[in-house]
């Protein structure tokens, strides 16, 4: 009977014996069911069989099945904040993350202190050098003396010092003690007193006798000679070591060149963010109702 | 029943609520699936995981109609039972020593014959047998439509398919079960013979 009938019929005579049909579709399907009785005796069976399956009893459970709360409770879920906001506890962590807050504040200023220390470092040999440079001065205006008569003749005879001693000298400041070390050549003594500012004529203090010991000693031995040559000697040493230091840390180099962007700025500045967060931390624990 | 306070309550931890909505609902979650599985047995235990699982799912509910997600819930794991069990099928063997082990039926009543009995007893067990050998699809929409009376739409929620699938599975489940029911019609009161 029922391989008479479509698909769709048979659901639209399912439909129909629910109740799914909308009221349209219902009085048109109504009229078919009065004129096809292939489709009113398929309802029929439809009908018996949806009253015998509802005539299925309904089976006892075999049991409850209800959760032991032995196993199944769970702690009511509070947050951290809450927590840590609660009895005895509240006073020790608000102190703890201020006290956190705070260390960190003194590290982060340390720390971008420590940079600009670290700096200062960079300079302290240089200053070292300066002091160092004032000591010889006395010799070396000795030397200047006795470089005078000699002046023209060294320059021309040992270029080689002169222009080693411009290579050695990338940095501005011993560019500029390049300058008077040249008039040095020319002029002796008033060199230094063309000097266009202090730091320039420590340096032309310095290297004009640097620079004619070398040619004083270049006339009679090799510059390996005088570099090792005692305490006049010492001045060109540290010099180059001066020099030594930026290309064995070439990040302090980088914080000379770049003091804007320096790890050691931005580290202090992660740590006082990292510490303003402990803070609100610590006076949200100390002010906060908890919510359970 | 406070449902809506006692689901609120259980999404917070509180078993005892939970257990509430477990006592509300356990028979309409196990006749399901026992009407699914067909064993007492296997129907209890996909009704137990269902309510665990449901327990530990009950902070995704999100409103609408709790017993349908429940349900829905039931159907899956007598689902996941039923593949289970093809997979590796196996024998009880408690069901060796087991004399009886179909589901504890309403009592007949004291006025009611040993044949009247009797005659329910074997219908009861045409319709279950006939439910069984529907296809698995078939026989959920069959059970949540004609035994459960669940209308078209809760039973796409329940199911989670789309009411046109449920409207040509439910077609499908009544033919066949028309045809499976007419072997039994000596068995069928005489207004219910098809």
């Amino acid at each position: 009977m029922a391989n008479s009938l479509s698909e769709r019929d048979l659901i639209l005579l399912n439909s129909y014996l629910d109740g799914e049909l909308p009221a349209a579709e219902r009085s048109t399907f109504e009229q078919r069911l009065a004129r096809e009785s292939v489709l009113s005796a398929e309802l029929q069976a439809l009908r018996a069989t949806k009253a015998l399956l509802g005539m299925a009893e309904r089976v006892r459970v075999p049991r409850n099945f209800t959760l032991d709360p032995a196993l199944y409770s769970k702690p009511a879920r509070t947050n951290l904040l809450d927590r840590l906001s609660m009895g005895s506890l509240r006073p020790l962590a608000a102190g703890a993350s201020l006290v956190l807050a705070a260390a960190l504040c003194v590290g982060a200023v340390l720390i971008y202190s420590g940079g600009s220390l670290g700096s200062a470092a960079a300079e302290a040999p240089a200053d070292v050098a300066y002091e160092m440079q004032e000591v010889p001065a006395e010799e070396a205006a000795q030397a200047e003396e006795l470089a005078a008569p000699m002046a023209e003749e060294p320059a021309l005879a040992a270029p080689a010092p002169a222009e080693e001693a411009a290579e050695e000298e990338p940095a501005p400041e011993m560019g500029a003690a390049a300058i008077p070390e040249a008039t040095a050549d020319e002029g002796g003594a008033n060199a230094a007193e063309a000097a266009p500012s202090p730091l320039p004529t420590q340096a032309a203090d310095l290297l004009a006798p640097e620079a004619e010991q070398r040619t004083l000693e270049s006339t009679t031995a090799p510059p390996e000679e005088a570099v090792g040559a005692g305490g006049e000697a010492q001045a060109p040493t540290l010099a180059a070591e001066i020099e030594a230091v930026p290309e064995e840390f070439p990040a302090a180099k980088e914080d000379q060149q770049q003091p804007g962007f320096s790890v050691r700025t931005a580290a202090g500045i992660g740590l006082v963010i990292i510490a303003l967060v402990f803070a609100l931390v610590g006076l949200l624990i100390l002010f906060r109702r908890p919510t359970r | 029943m406070d449902e809506a306070g006692l689901i609120r309550d259980a999404q917070r931890g509180n078993v005892n609520a939970y257990n509430s909505l477990v006592l509300h609902y356990q028979e309409q979650a196990f006749n399901v699936a026992f009407r699914i599985m067909g064993d007492s047995a296997a129907a209890a235990d996909a009704t137990q995981e269902a309510f665990i699982a449901a327990y530990r799912a009950l902070t995704q509910f999100r409103g609408g109609s709790f017993k349908s997600w429940l349900l829905r819930i039931v159907t899956n794991a007598c689902y996941d039972e039923l593949r289970r069990r093809k997979r590796r099928p196996q024998a009880s063997l408690d069901a060796l020593y087991v004399e009886d082990e179909s589901p504890d039926l309403s009592l007949a009543s004291q006025t009611e014959s040993p044949e009247s009995y009797a005659q329910r007893m074997e219908l009861q067990s045409a319709i279950e047998d006939c439910l069984q050998d529907l296809p698995e699809d078939q026989r959920v929409v069959a059970v949540l439509s004609d035994i459960e009376g669940f209308n078209y739409q809760e039973i796409a929620d329940t199911i989670g398919v789309a009411l046109g699938t449920v409207k040509s599975r439910l077609s499908r489940s009544r033919s066949r079960l028309r045809d499976c029911l007419q072997g039994f019609t000596e068995l069928l009161p005489a207004s219910y013979r098809l």
